[in-house]
């Protein structure tokens, strides 16, 4: 096994050929960090980079030369996180996936929902497509698979479950998570970079609102700042 | 100012160029011409910049009315194209007068094709590529399929001066798809890495389009078919779903997932696999 050094992180390096470079760490500390001071760089060999909470991947280009990786031993990163609140209206429905759920994890609807509200959830990352947000923090025993086969359509501005994740699916998308509520104040900001409004390491509390309130807030195009009162 | 009509849409006909690419790390997908060597080489016999949009056909093709003369390029899968009803050649400069109808029959050999325009097709950005996303741009942007009567201008520029470059040669088009072994390959249970390691044939789904390809397959297992976590995918991965579904993501596709990641393409076979059309079988063979 191969490692290199970023300021006092030791990470495990793995090339796939000339194509692209895996990077882990055994707690995953800081990974979103490293990443975002990777892309920043934009060293002239690596033409994407995209970073999961257990995992960076960066892609190769045609600049690159072996052990040109060794460059990124010179990188420094920043720690320093200001974390907000933030919070999100969800009408939790009836669905398919709810039966599923309650049956796998053995508790009421009622009850899966008052724990839901308990807990506070993070943004872990971004990921999988533009204005999606994987949030950590659902605990081991609320939790669900993802289903074995993904669907072709999945409604945008739905909450889903899939693994130890909770996720917004900002556009419609095939996805294979379960749904379990529809958000009222989208998310997603498609001309700004991030093209979401959530940063990594926000708080996240879900607040459970009516169907009726739903439809009030969605029509009156309720944006998550107004929602929050912050700008 | 040079200008054509589409008289015919042709089905999913839209501008391309090499992608986004750059931007994943905001979960952006690259998009892109499908067979980015091929739009590049109807650039190059003009001597556009290879980044210049072009026209990128499916399976059947658009018919085009030409308002202005113009020098054009054709290149991909094998469409019998026409001009006025007689046969021109593709892969050369193809000169066009006003008032010509450039047209094609459905492709026989391939998936797509791509028509480039001397000079610069006139296009609207985002995050510094013109390329149509088949779900971004339903929703959020204005990069649309190209419909009938939908008008194309282009900035004629002179470019009889520069050096052409010639594209490096492929592998010609085939049914053979070269693998390499992806993060999680060491996953898959002896039987199904023999099976890899050997090639074996499948049939491209109806359910594939410009976010993945998937084929079924019910041999290949996993050890190990959910992840712990969601992992970063790139176009030309293979994930095997826990039904035993082989999901090839392509241009379009997702930038994460949690299914393992048992092979990739190069950059190559994923041009060579996306001509391959849909029902028709795939041979996949690990390098």
């Amino acid at each position: 096994m191969r490692y290199l050094l970023i300021e006092d992180n030791r990470l495990e390096i793995q090339n796939y050929s000339d194509d692209f470079i895996i990077l882990r760490n055994d707690n995953h500390q800081q990974l979103p960090q490293i990443a975002k001071a990777i892309y920043d760089k934009k060293y002239p060999f690596i033409e994407d980079v995209i970073a999961t909470e257990v995992e960076i991947l960066i892609k190769l280009n045609r600049y690159y030369k072996s052990g040109y990786e060794k460059q990124l031993e010179q990188l420094t990163y920043s720690t320093n996180n200001q974390k907000r609140s933030i919070n999100l209206p969800v009408y939790f429905g009836e669905s398919a996936d709810w039966n599923y759920i309650i049956e796998h994890t053995g508790l009421s609807s009622e009850d899966y929902l008052s724990q839901l509200q308990e807990t506070t959830l993070t943004v872990a990352m971004y990921g999988f497509m533009p204005g999606f947000i994987y949030m950590k923090g659902l605990p081991t025993h609320m939790q669900v698979p993802r289903k074995e086969n993904p669907e072709i359509k999945i409604p945008k501005n739905s909450l889903a479950l899939g693994g130890p994740y909770t996720g917004i699916y900002s556009m419609s998308s095939p996805g294979g998570w379960r749904i379990i509520g529809q958000l009222a104040t989208p998310i997603i900001s498609i001309d700004t970079l991030p093209p979401v409004k959530l940063d990594i390491g926000d708080h996240i509390n879900l607040v459970p609102i009516s169907e009726g309130q739903l439809n009030s807030m969605t029509n009156n195009n309720i944006s998550l700042e107004a929602y929050n009162g912050i700008s | 100012m040079g200008s054509l009509r589409i008289i015919k849409s042709g089905i999913l006909t839209s501008l391309q160029d090499s992608g986004r690419s750059g931007y994943a790390f905001y979960a952006v997908p690259c998009s892109g011409a499908m067979d980015v060597e091929n739009a590049h080489h109807a650039n190059t016999i003009l001597g556009n910049p290879i980044n210049n949009p072009v026209i990128e056909c499916t399976l059947i093709p658009p018919t085009l009315e030409f308002s202005s003369q113009a020098t054009i390029a054709i290149s991909g899968a094998s469409a019998s194209w026409k001009i006025n009803g007689i046969a021109v050649n593709t892969d050369t400069k193809i000169k066009v007068k006003a008032g010509d109808v450039l047209s094609g029959s459905p492709f026989r050999n391939g998936m797509r094709s791509y028509i480039a325009i001397s000079g610069k097709i006139e296009a609207s950005y985002y995050l510094n590529s013109c390329s149509y996303n088949s779900y971004l741009s339903s929703e959020l942007l204005d990069l649309q399929l190209l419909k009938k009567g939908d008008i194309i201008k282009w900035e004629e520029e002179t470019n009889e001066e520069r050096n052409i470059r010639h594209c490096p040669h492929r592998r010609e088009v085939t049914q053979t798809i070269l693998l390499r072994k992806g993060p999680e390959y060491n996953t898959l249970n002896h039987k199904s890495q023999q099976i890899l390691s050997k090639g074996q044939q499948y049939k491209i789904s109806p359910q594939s389009n410009r976010m993945g390809i998937r084929l079924n397959s019910e041999e290949l297992k996993s050890n190990h078919p959910h992840l712990d976590h969601s992992v970063p995918v790139l176009p030309g991965m293979l994930q095997l779903t826990p039904s035993g579904q082989i999901i090839i993501i392509l241009q379009d596709g997702q930038t994460t997932g949690g299914y393992p990641r048992i092979a990739y393409l190069t950059q190559d076979e994923l041009s060579l696999i996306n001509q391959i059309p849909i029902g028709k079988s795939v041979e996949l063979i690990l390098q």
